[in-house]
């Protein structure tokens, strides 16, 4: 076993959160080790490429092998009809859930972020106080202005630090919506992305022109980490409309890029291929004492090589928010409940964005399946009363059609040349060949749209990770998962349906939205006073936090406002594991300003030790 | 010396009028990707020689090439084979004839860049793109400029 020490600070995971805290911590000439489980940054990005373009399935983890020694979920492994309750088909353990967790993360160099969308939400001021405000959920220990405005002694809010890092582009003026509030004279990095023609088709129909319960309906442009400019080495968008699962040309961000910085400061060491699975505890048991982890030699194999134990003055863990709780539960030779949870809240709280599709055709061309993803989206609806009694949602405008819709341009295809009617669009079962199949196609792909309603999930204890009696291939327990939505959530779906119906009639969309039984993510809500039983089905939005919340109180949270574990005063953690509410907007900007600031208070503290 | 049955040749004149797209387009004079060669290898390691020999003769036999699309994509047999070249043209994936719903696997990443139904819809395949900046932001050029369609002409 080998021992690595005399290190200031020790970091589990090299991601977003991760390899921003290594940087600033090692341009302050901190000395840093990063464990990252799994392998590193590659030379080219042209083997996933590769690896992308054969795979018939165009999942987020369709470009990334498979590696048995950091093993983690698929959106392949959420199967219907109940097949996502096989643990044996699957990392996660959903054996004993209600509904399936659907969202997936990375374990490499530059981990989850590989596939973002690039969509770079500041959370709206009453996303902090959902509780205070409107009676749900909780409160997080900090307000917007902590991280949207300069904290004292700094001339940059957190949020600016993080929209610079990662390279945001986006207007100002077009971000002002919900109490939003900048640093005087704040300018985004970059001016933002262009909208789409599907954008300014609905931008001209609903902007100024629709409400919806008592609100206006507006489209924004969503400010993203995605190059208007070249910036930061990187080149310019070119419209590859693949930013998940990879951006071919890194004009997306991704955390490669931060961790190349930090590891050009001189003072930060990796190992990658180190899996992180017990944080050892002093005698005390006050304060963590190392971090062990086994190796590997062969991501496509399962191949341990041997264990160590990283040693720091401080630790960071930043593994996200499904393996962090597992590794401090599985620390649980010397404290039963693992480390840092005499709240008994590490792995409480898992939330996710519910993310609820709605499609269509337009009545004329817009032609998707061109650029970004997402370029806007509606922003206008993030806030507001109706809080105190159904789930809030930003709406997605998409990009591309009905691919992650419908499975398409390869159902629409398969219905026309085999005369079936799985879309919706062949109710003629006409089965076509030639110019006429040519025609038939492009009139509806060029037609196609989508919604997706981001919904705020409740934050509930009843929605965990655990330990799972089942292990891993190098015997670590995997992540067991309970999940599901409360009644708040659902009516959030209930409303994002009638808004759709408004919109849709408005812009002359016609509905082709299915709903499947069989569906992995289906589920009902009746409403208590109608009677009526409404059907949907969900998706992950990729957003995975809560599980090791932070608040003003030892006995119901993990950490405080600092980021620092109220139980070990040399833990830190950081990432969507904190957030006490999933909030109105994608995570990442949030957990990239959180680790900047969480960067700042570890390095208060070493510097606060050498003093003292 | 009998015309063979089965060639390369005939297999982008079929595929023409199966997909409407010319023969230029499918197979062009100068073809540093070779994307007919791989589809026609494809068919052939996969479907019996008897069967692509009979779908050869019956699409030579007629003269107007869409007619005898046609009467291959209702033979029973035939049928099944030739919605497999359309989909290999326009999904870049194999589908075996017996489980037409089902891609086998993607052909190749070629196949996959290839696959006409990106430039059916006046775009480009999703993670290759060779647009510059900002052009999601105007309408596209017209189909005729992604698509060059079959000829019509019947066979001398």
């Amino acid at each position: 076993m080998s021992e690595q020490k005399n290190y200031d600070v020790v970091i589990v995971g090299a991601g977003l959160a991760g390899a921003i805290a290594a940087y600033k911590l090692g341009l302050a000439g901190k000395k840093v080790l990063i464990l990252e489980s799994g392998v590193g940054v590659p030379v080219s990005r042209e083997d996933y490429m590769e690896r992308f373009y054969t795979q018939l399935a165009k999942t987020p983890e369709s470009p990334y092998p498979d590696n048995p020694n950091a093993p983690r979920a698929t959106v392949l492994q959420v199967g219907g009809n109940g097949e996502w309750k096989n643990s044996a088909n699957s990392y996660l353990d959903q054996s004993d859930s209600t509904l399936p967790f659907s969202s997936t993360y990375e374990r490499r160099a530059g981990g989850t972020f590989w596939h973002w969308l690039g969509s770079s939400f500041r959370f709206v001021p009453n996303d902090f106080s959902l509780f205070s405000t409107y009676g749900h959920g909780r409160d997080w220990p900090i307000r917007y202005s902590d991280l949207g405005l300069p904290q004292p002694g700094r001339s940059s809010a957190y949020y600016d630090d993080a929209e610079r890092e990662i390279g945001v582009s986006a207007n100002v003026a077009d971000q002002s919506y919900h109490g939003l509030e900048f640093t005087p004279g704040y300018q985004y990095p970059m001016p933002s992305i262009p909208l789409t023609v599907t954008d300014q088709y609905f931008s001209d129909i609903i902007n100024g022109k629709q409400r919806f319960e008592g609100q206006d309906v507006t489209i924004y442009p969503t400010p993203a980490g995605r190059n208007s400019r070249p910036y930061d080495g990187r080149r310019v968008c070119a419209g590859n409309t693949n930013c998940i699962p990879i951006c071919p040309i890194q004009a997306k961000y991704d955390p490669t890029v931060t961790l190349n910085k930090a590891l050009d400061t001189g003072n930060v060491d990796i190992i990658y291929q180190a899996v992180a699975d017990k944080v050892l505890l002093d005698e005390s048991h006050e304060k963590v004492a190392g971090i062990h982890y086994i190796t590997y030699t062969k991501e496509g194999v399962r191949s341990p090589s041997g264990t160590g134990v990283a040693i720091g003055k401080i630790y960071l863990l930043a593994a996200h928010a499904i393996e962090t709780p597992k590794l401090l539960l599985n620390s649980n030779d010397q404290l039963p409940a693992g480390a840092a949870n005499k709240s008994g809240q590490v792995g409480r709280n898992l939330m996710d964005h519910p993310l609820f599709l709605r499609w269509g055709l337009t009545p004329e061309p817009t032609w998707p399946y061109r650029g970004p993803l997402a370029t806007a989206g509606i922003e206008s609806l993030r806030d507001g009363d109706f809080r105190k009694d159904r789930a809030a949602w930003r709406v997605e405008l998409g990009n591309e059609g009905w691919n992650f819709a419908a499975f398409d341009p390869e159902s629409t295809t398969l219905d026309f040349i085999e005369g079936s009617n799985n879309t919706g669009t062949n109710p003629q079962n006409e089965k076509l060949f030639g110019q006429a199949l040519i025609q038939k196609l492009n009139e509806h792909f060029t037609r196609q749209f989508r919604f997706g309603f981001l919904v705020e999930q409740s934050p509930e204890d009843r929605n965990t990770v655990t330990l799972s009696d089942l292990k891993d291939e190098l015997g670590i327990p995997r992540p067991k998962i309970h999940y599901d939505l409360s009644d708040y959530t659902k009516r959030g779906f209930v409303a994002a349906k009638a808004f759709t119906d408004q919109i849709f009639a408005a812009a002359k969309v016609t509905p082709y939205s299915k709903t499947d039984p069989s569906a992995a993510g289906y589920f009902t809500y009746k409403d208590p006073e109608t009677g009526e039983i409404h059907e949907f089905d969900f998706h992950g939005s990729g957003h995975i936090v809560g599980t090791c919340r932070m608040g003003d109180t030892p006995e119901d949270s993990v950490v405080d406002r600092n980021q620092r574990s109220w139980d070990h005063d040399n833990l830190y953690i950081a990432g969507s594991s904190v957030f006490p509410t999933v909030a109105t907007g994608n995570p990442s900007l949030t957990i990239a300003a959180l680790a900047f600031w969480a960067a700042d208070n570890m390095l208060s503290q070493l510097d606060a030790q050498v003093t003292s | 010396m009998s015309t063979p049955s089965w060639t390369l040749d005939v297999f982008v004149n079929l595929s023409s009028a199966l997909t409407g797209v010319s023969t230029e387009q499918l197979k062009p004079a100068i073809d540093p990707i070779g994307i007919a060669k791989q589809y026609f290898e494809t068919l052939n390691s996969n479907i019996d020689r008897a069967e692509l020999d009979r779908l050869g003769v019956t699409f030579q036999a007629t003269s107007d090439p869409n007619k005898a699309a046609e009467v291959i994509l209702q033979d029973p047999a035939m049928g099944g084979v030739a919605r497999s070249i359309m989909k290999l043209w326009l999904l870049g994936s194999w589908y075996n004839p017996k489980q037409p719903t089902n891609a086998v696997n993607v052909v190749s990443s070629q196949a996959y860049k290839e696959s006409l139904v990106w430039k059916i819809m006046q775009s480009h395949p999703m993670g290759y793109s060779m647009f510059p900046f900002g052009y999601w932001a105007k309408n596209p050029p017209p189909l005729e400029q992604f698509i060059q369609p079959a000829s019509t002409a019947s066979k001398p």
